[in-house]
C-alpha cells in the first residue's frame, strides 16, 4: 500500500479514536463488567437468592392451577412463569395475560377497517423464592406493569452499556454506531500497522513513556484483533437491529409493520383450542427440561391454551450444549416435542447466526470459564482507546511543531482523566451503593435510586478533573480511590452475608465469595501498580524527556 | 481438559517467540501450530466445535496478550 494511503488512513484511524475514544472506553469497560452482570453481580447485589433450594416444579404447577382461578378467563390466553434467581427476576413470577385485552363491546366496523383490539392486559402474581407464599399481585395494561418493575444493579449496569440508559433510539443508536467506528478503527489499525507479525511480542516499558503506549497499543489490539472484530460487530448488531435493521426489513417485507415481522420470527404459535379441558402438566415439562443437558438453566415458561388438550408449553432453555438460548417445546400433557433456537425458523444460516450474537458478545455460552476471558479481553479492548488517546497526547505534547496549544492538550488530557476514571470509580461504587441503599436506606427498588450515585460520582469526576491542580496526582488519586472502594467489596459482603455463607456455602455464596476476592486482588494490584509506577518514574526520570506535565508546567499552564 | 487446553495454547504461545520477536524457526512454527490446533480441539470437545473454536480464540488473545506483556520480565530485562 502506497505510503500516501497508509498516512491517510493514520489521520482517520487518529481521528475516530479521538472523537469516539473516551465514549468507546465508558461502553468497554461497562462492557467488561457486565459480562458477569447475570447471574454473577445479581447474586452478589441479592444475598437472599444466593442459597435457593432447588425449584418445587410441582409447587409451581399448583399455584398455577390455584391462582388460574382467581383471573378472568380471557386472561389465561397466555401463562408465563419466571422462575426465580434466572436472570433479571428474584422471585417466582406467574403472570396471567390477554393479548386482546379486555372484551369490548362489538361496534360495527366501517368497510375496509381492521377490528381494533384493546392493550393487552394481564394480572401478575409474584411469589417468595424460598416459602412460595404470595407477595405481591399487580393487574394492569402490561406496559405499564413491566414500566415499573424493579431492578438492581446488575440490570443497571447491563443497561447502560447496551444504550447509555438513553433509551430507544438514541441511547441504542449511540452504542451501534460505536460499534461501526470500533470496526473502522480495527480495520484501519490493521493496514497502518504494517510490522503486524513482527512485532507480535514488542512491548518495551522501560526504554521510554511513549514507546510503552506504543507497544501496549499494538500488543492488546494484535492479540484482541478476532476478539475486538466479533465485539465490534455484535456490538453494531444488537445496537442497531431494533433501530435500523427490523424497520428496515419490516419496510421492504411487511409493509411497514414490525410487529408483525417480530412475531413472524420469534412469536411462539397460538394453538387451535379445542374446547377439551385437560390438565396442564407444567411440572413433568420442567423436570423433563431441567435435565436435556448438563448444566442447563431454565428461565421462563409460555404455556398457550393453559387447561385445554390442545395446550402447549415452550420452555426458555440456556447453557446446554447449545451455544445459544432454546425453546424446548412440550405438548400441554408434558410431552417433549421438539427444541430449536430462538430463531430457528429462519432458514439457512441466517438464523443460527442471529442466535449467537448476544452470546458471543456478552460470553455467556461456556460457564464462568469464558466469562473471565470474555472480562480480561473486555478490559483490553477499554484500554485500546485509552491507550490510543494517551499516545496521540503524548506524540502532540512531544511533537517538535505542536497542532495545537499546550491549553488543549492539557483540557483533553483532564477530560480523558475524568471521563474514564470517572466511570471507573462510578462503576465499582455501585457494589457499596447497593448495599447502602438497600440495607441502611431500605429502599425498595434499587433500580432507579442508583442513578444518583453511579451518574454522581461520574460527573463529579469529570468536573473535578478540569479544576485539579495536576491532573497526573488527581489520576493517582482516583487509582486510589479505585483500588480502595474494591477493597472494601469483601468486608461489605461479609457483613452482610457471613453468617450465611458460613452456614450453608451454597453456589451463589461461592460466586459472591470469588466476586469479592477478585475485585480485592484487583485492588491490592492497583496499589502494586502505584507503586511500581512511582519507583519507575523516580528511576527513569530523564530531565531532557519532556512529558504532558512537564511542558505544560514550563508553559506555567 | 481445559486446563489442557490452556498449558497447550500457553507452550504455543511461548514457543512462537524467540527474544520477544516472531521467531524465524521454522519448526518452532509448525511445533506451536500444532499444539494450537491441538488445543482447539481439546476445547472443541470440551463445548463443542462452535463454542470451543470462540474459547479457543478468546484464550489465545488472552494468553498472547498477557505473555506479550510480561515477557520483559520474565528475560530478566536483558533486551529492554
Amino acid at each position: 500500500m502506497k505510503s500516501k494511503t497508509i498516512k491517510k488512513l493514520y489521520t482517520l484511524h487518529s481521528w475516530v479514536g479521538i472523537i469516539t475514544g473516551i465514549l468507546l472506553f465508558v461502553i468497554a469497560f461497562t462492557g467488561a463488567v457486565s459480562v458477569f452482570g447475570r447471574p454473577e453481580i445479581k447474586l452478589w447485589a441479592n444475598p437472599e437468592i444466593r442459597a435457593l433450594a432447588p425449584i418445587d416444579t410441582v409447587k409451581i404447577e399448583q399455584l398455577v392451577n390455584d391462582y388460574a382461578t382467581k383471573v378472568p378467563e380471557h386472561y389465561k390466553e397466555e401463562v408465563l412463569v419466571f422462575l426465580p434467581a434466572v436472570r433479571s427476576s428474584t422471585r417466582l413470577f406467574i403472570m396471567f395475560e390477554s393479548h386482546h385485552g379486555e372484551p369490548q363491546e362489538d361496534t360495527e366496523l366501517v368497510e375496509g377497517e381492521k377490528p381494533k383490539h384493546n392493550p393487552p392486559v394481564a394480572t401478575i402474581f409474584e411469589f417468595d423464592p424460598v416459602t412460595y407464599e404470595l407477595v405481591s399481585e399487580k393487574t394492569g395494561l402490561v406496559e405499564e406493569l413491566f414500566a415499573n418493575s424493579q431492578y438492581d444493579m446488575s440490570e443497571f449496569i447491563v443497561g447502560f452499556h447496551a444504550d447509555l440508559h438513553m433509551g430507544r433510539p438514541i441511547g441504542l443508536l449511540t452504542t451501534g454506531i460505536l460499534g461501526l467506528t470500533m470496526m473502522l478503527s480495527i480495520v484501519t489499525g490493521v493496514f497502518i500497522h504494517r510490522k503486524i507479525l513482527a512485532q507480535l511480542f514488542t512491548f518495551r516499558p522501560r526504554k521510554s513513556y511513549s514507546l510503552m503506549l506504543n507497544d501496549g497499543h499494538k500488543a492488546i489490539g494484535v492479540w484482541g484483533l478476532l476478539f475486538n472484530s466479533a465485539i465490534a460487530f455484535t456490538g453494531a448488531f444488537l445496537g442497531l437491529a431494533i433501530v435500523v435493521l427490523v424497520p428496515a426489513a419490516a419496510f421492504v417485507s411487511f409493509g411497514g409493520d414490525q410487529d408483525k415481522l417480530i412475531e413472524t420470527f420469534t412469536a411462539v404459535p397460538d394453538p387451535i383450542i379445542q374446547n377439551i379441558a385437560q390438565p396442564t402438566s407444567i411440572a413433568s415439562a420442567f423436570d423433563h427440561a431441567f435435565t436435556i443437558d448438563d448444566g442447563v438453566k431454565v428461565s421462563t415458561m409460555t404455556i398457550k391454551g393453559y387447561g385445554d388438550e390442545s395446550a402447549m408449553m415452550y420452555l426458555n432453555v440456556t447453557s446446554g450444549n447449545s451455544m445459544a438460548s432454546q425453546t424446548a417445546v412440550y405438548h400441554g400433557d408434558g410431552e417433549f416435542k421438539e427444541i430449536y433456537g430462538n430463531f430457528g425458523r429462519l432458514e439457512g444460516y441466517s438464523g443460527a447466526i442471529l442466535d449467537v450474537m448476544f452470546p458471543l458478545h456478552f460470553g455467556n455460552f461456556g460457564g464462568i470459564f469464558v466469562k473471565v476471558i470474555w472480562g480480561v479481553l473486555g478490559l483490553g479492548t477499554a484500554l485500546l482507546p485509552l491507550t490510543g488517546l494517551m499516545l496521540w497526547l503524548e506524540r502532540g505534547v512531544n511533537a517538535a511543531n505542536p497542532k495545537y496549544s499546550m491549553k488543549t492538550y492539557q483540557r483533553f488530557n483532564r477530560l480523558i482523566v475524568g471521563g474514564c476514571g470517572g466511570i471507573v470509580v462510578a462503576t465499582f461504587l455501585l457494589f457499596p451503593a447497593n448495599v447502602f441503599l438497600k440495607y441502611i436506606l431500605v429502599v425498595d427498588n434499587v433500580g432507579p435510586a442508583i442513578w444518583w450515585p453511579f451518574f454522581g460520582s461520574w460527573l463529579f469526576i469529570t468536573l473535578w478533573a478540569f479544576i485539579a491542580k495536576c491532573e497526573k496526582h488527581f489520576a493517582k488519586q482516583l487509582t486510589i480511590l479505585t483500588a480502595v472502594i474494591l477493597m472494601t467489596i469483601l468486608p461489605i459482603d461479609l457483613v452482610i452475608s457471613g453468617r450465611e455463607m458460613i452456614g450453608n456455602f451454597a453456589y451463589g455464596h461461592q460466586v459472591s465469595l470469588g466476586i469479592d476476592v477478585a475485585c480485592f486482588a484487583m485492588g491490592l494490584y492497583l496499589f502494586k501498580v502505584l507503586k511500581q509506577f512511582g519507583k519507575l518514574k523516580q528511576a527513569k526520570l530523564d530531565p531532557t524527556t519532556t512529558n504532558i506535565t512537564g511542558t505544560i508546567a514550563q508553559e506555567g499552564a | 481438559m481445559i486446563i489442557t487446553a490452556i498449558v497447550l495454547s500457553l507452550i504455543a504461545v511461548y514457543v512462537m517467540q524467540d527474544n520477544g520477536v516472531l521467531t524465524q524457526n521454522l519448526l518452532k512454527k509448525i511445533s506451536s501450530l500444532i499444539l494450537f490446533v491441538m488445543a482447539c480441539i481439546v476445547l472443541s470437545f470440551e463445548y463443542g466445535t462452535l463454542r470451543g473454536v470462540f474459547v479457543f480464540i478468546g484464550l489465545v488473545s488472552v494468553l498472547g496478550t498477557i505473555l506479550t506483556l510480561l515477557l520483559y520480565r520474565l528475560q530478566n530485562n536483558k533486551q529492554m
